[in-house]
């Protein structure tokens, strides 16, 4: 039996990579560990353009970004539950989890604590620039999980 | 027990590693060397030696407004300790210049925005506008759009965009729409963006670019406009926008929804739950209207930052307001930023840097009063969809009065045609904070932004052209030589 873990950013929706791991964790017998990350960065960035460039008060910046990080928050959810609902008519165990941080870091400790065999990345599409020049979990995490990892992009 | 420490292997080129670690420090490097450099070489043409170190301190706060190298306060704090220091200005001429009257109407109009906020007066009117006239797609899309574009009338339209962003972001979850996909959660929050920073240019409190070219202006020439001259300059290039803008998002984005009755009963909702308007609420209210009246016939008279300084003074005599509460709502970099920005201006026009650069630069490509105001209001456009609306505006606006007086054209003139475009921000998500938090929403990609967007921005550019040259004259605002 082998756990399985499907990684995707939050506000994504990746039915192919979905329908790929419920399969995979069919297969191997094992619990789906549904993993939605979402990138604090997004609703700074937001917050810091606020401050910087609108010169807008702390209560301004705050409402924005908070809107933004529930908005991501309840979108993983949705995601998560359509994902549950899918796994569970497929005979599939599903444990969803929503964090907010780096994904390579969150991805390695829920390995460890969940006991993944195998881990499903979703990867944002990204020109090859943007590749080269930034940091991805997809890109460094498969040599260092410690398990199997598979990398698909988002649909 | 032994401690597990996690190892993580950046597996990018080294180079890219370190390029991305010394970046700012590097920009803050080059500026320092591009100011050294500026003020030692002997440059062509006739240009003193205050004017150069002038000029060098200008190269340098724009390099770092540009790259974002510091803050933009950071850098025009720099500006303010660089005049005196290099000898351009004397220090007690530098500091006066924070106490210039642009400066506090920018404050003053900051600080009845917050109040409009912090009453909770700006969401009853956004959600009274929204649940009485958004009944079907079409119309609550074009609620929105014109809602944002007349709440920036009258505050910040950086306060509008943030404030009204947490009701689009309802709007479009109660209706289910699928993110990056639908053509109508990416319409309302366009519309949003778009409808901010076109209501933004209308009048002066729309953003704080126009005062700060009035600031400039007024330091340089001792010229002007008032509020009502500069609104009417303004107002026919909104109303082109307007009609421009909601067309563009329409066939960009047709609607593919055919009711909004969830959205409907949300607002509905929380309408009601706003309950009665308290008195706080109708105090600001009133004291805004009046306000607003007196900056539009009393303007020239009184001083529109006494009006204002005098607004935000009776909110506190009515006890509608306290200091606290500004303060969570205004950041107070925005004193230093202007001050610095004019002080920056004054002593690149004072010390002739300004004339040099203009004689080297626009004069350069432009033959006529004409092409002077084409290639101004085009490379203001540009640069703003890049930087900050107010650095574009600290940039151009002590050049362009140095190119007025190379090409015999009205100083004056050139306010409007550098700050009116430097509010046009369409395409890109770092151009304005109104299209970041759009963008920030998850709802919209690049392309969504920059394609219809470029489009707008072309329709602004020839549209403010047309208008400078064949409305503007009707206003005694002439763009020909004289």
């Amino acid at each position: 039996m082998t756990n399985v873990l499907l990684v995707t950013p939050a506000g994504k929706d990746p039915q192919r990579a979905v329908g790929a791991t419920i399969e995979i964790a069919k297969q191997h017998g094992g619990t789906l560990v549904v993993l939605a990350v979402i990138d604090p960065s997004v609703p700074t960035y937001a917050a810091s353009t606020l401050t910087d460039l609108a010169f807008m008060g702390e209560e301004v910046t705050e409402r924005v970004s908070d809107t933004i990080a529930r908005e991501y928050r309840t979108c993983a959810s949705t995601l998560l539950q359509a994902v549950a609902e899918r796994a569970k008519k497929e005979g599939v165990d599903v444990t969803p989890i929503i964090e907010q941080g780096d994904t390579g870091e969150i991805c390695r400790r829920v390995i460890r604590t969940h006991q993944i065999g195998i881990a499903v990345l979703v990867a944002e599409k990204r020109s090859w620039f943007a590749r080269f020049l930034s940091h991805s979990a997809a890109g460094h995490l498969p040599a260092l999980s410690g398990c199997e990892v598979r990398v698909m992009e988002e649909d | 027990m032994a401690h597990e420490y996690e190892v993580v292997v950046d597996r990018r080129p080294l180079w890219v590693i370190l390029l991305g670690r010394s970046q700012q420090t590097g920009v803050v490097i080059v500026g320092a060397l591009l100011y050294w450099l500026i003020v030692s070489v002997h440059l062509p043409g006739d240009i003193t030696p205050q004017g150069q170190k002038a000029l060098g301190a200008f190269a340098l706060c724009v390099f770092y407004w540009v790259l974002n190298a510091l803050p933009l306060m950071v850098t025009s704090l720099l500006a303010i300790i660089l005049l005196p220091l290099s000898g351009v200005i004397p220090s007690n001429q530098a500091y006066a210049l924070f106490g210039n009257e642009a400066v506090f109407f920018i404050l003053g109009a900051f600080i009845l925005a917050a109040c409009l906020m912090k009453s909770g007066l700006s969401t009853r009117i956004a959600l009274s506008m929204l649940h009485r006239f958004g009944h079907t797609p079409r119309r609550l899309l074009l609620s929105i759009f014109l809602l944002n574009v007349v709440m920036a009338f009258f505050m910040s339209e950086h306060a509008v965009a943030a404030m009204n962003f947490p009701i689009v972001v309802e709007i479009v979850s109660v209706l289910g729409l699928a993110r990056q996909r639908s053509n109508y959660a990416r319409a309302l929050f366009l519309a949003m963006a778009w409808g901010s920073s076109i209501g933004g240019i209308a009048t002066l409190l729309g953003g704080a670019r126009a005062p700060l070219a009035l600031g400039i202006l007024r330091e340089a020439t001792g010229a002007s406009y008032s509020f009502l001259e500069w609104t009417l300059l303004a107002l026919p290039l909104v109303l082109v926008l307007l009609v421009g803008g909601y067309q563009i998002i329409l066939r960009f984005f047709p609607i593919e929804i055919d009711t909004v009755q969830a959205a409907d009963t949300a607002l509905n909702e929380r309408w009601l739950k706003l309950g009665r308007a308290s008195f706080e609420e109708w105090a600001i209210g009133l004291v805004m209207v009046a306000t607003f009246i007196a900056w539009l016939i009393g303007g020239e008279e009184f001083g529109l930052a006494n009006i204002a300084i005098a607004a935000v003074v009776l909110l506190f005599v009515l006890r509608v307001v306290s200091w606290r509460d500004i303060e969570r709502y205004v950041n107070w970099g925005v004193v230093l930023m202007y001050g610095g920005a004019i002080a920056l201006g004054a002593a690149i026009n004072k010390s002739g840097a300004a004339g040099w650069l203009a004689h080297m630069t626009i004069s350069q490509w432009a033959s006529s009063g004409v092409m002077v105001v084409l290639l101004t209001s085009l490379v203001s456009i540009l640069l703003t969809e890049a930087m900050s609306h107010s650095a574009v505006v600290a940039l151009l606006m002590p050049v362009s009065i140095g190119v007025a007086h190379e090409f015999g054209l009205d100083a004056r003139v050139m306010a409007p045609i550098v700050a009116i475009p430097a509010g046009l921000a369409f395409t890109l998500p770092i151009g304005t904070p109104a299209n970041a938090i759009a963008f920030s929403s998850g709802y919209l990609r690049i392309r969504d932004l920059l394609i219809p967007g470029a489009l707008l921005e072309l329709l602004a550019w020839v549209s403010f052209n047309l208008l400078a040259y064949w409305y503007w004259p009707l206003l005694g605002v002439h763009i020909q030589t004289r």
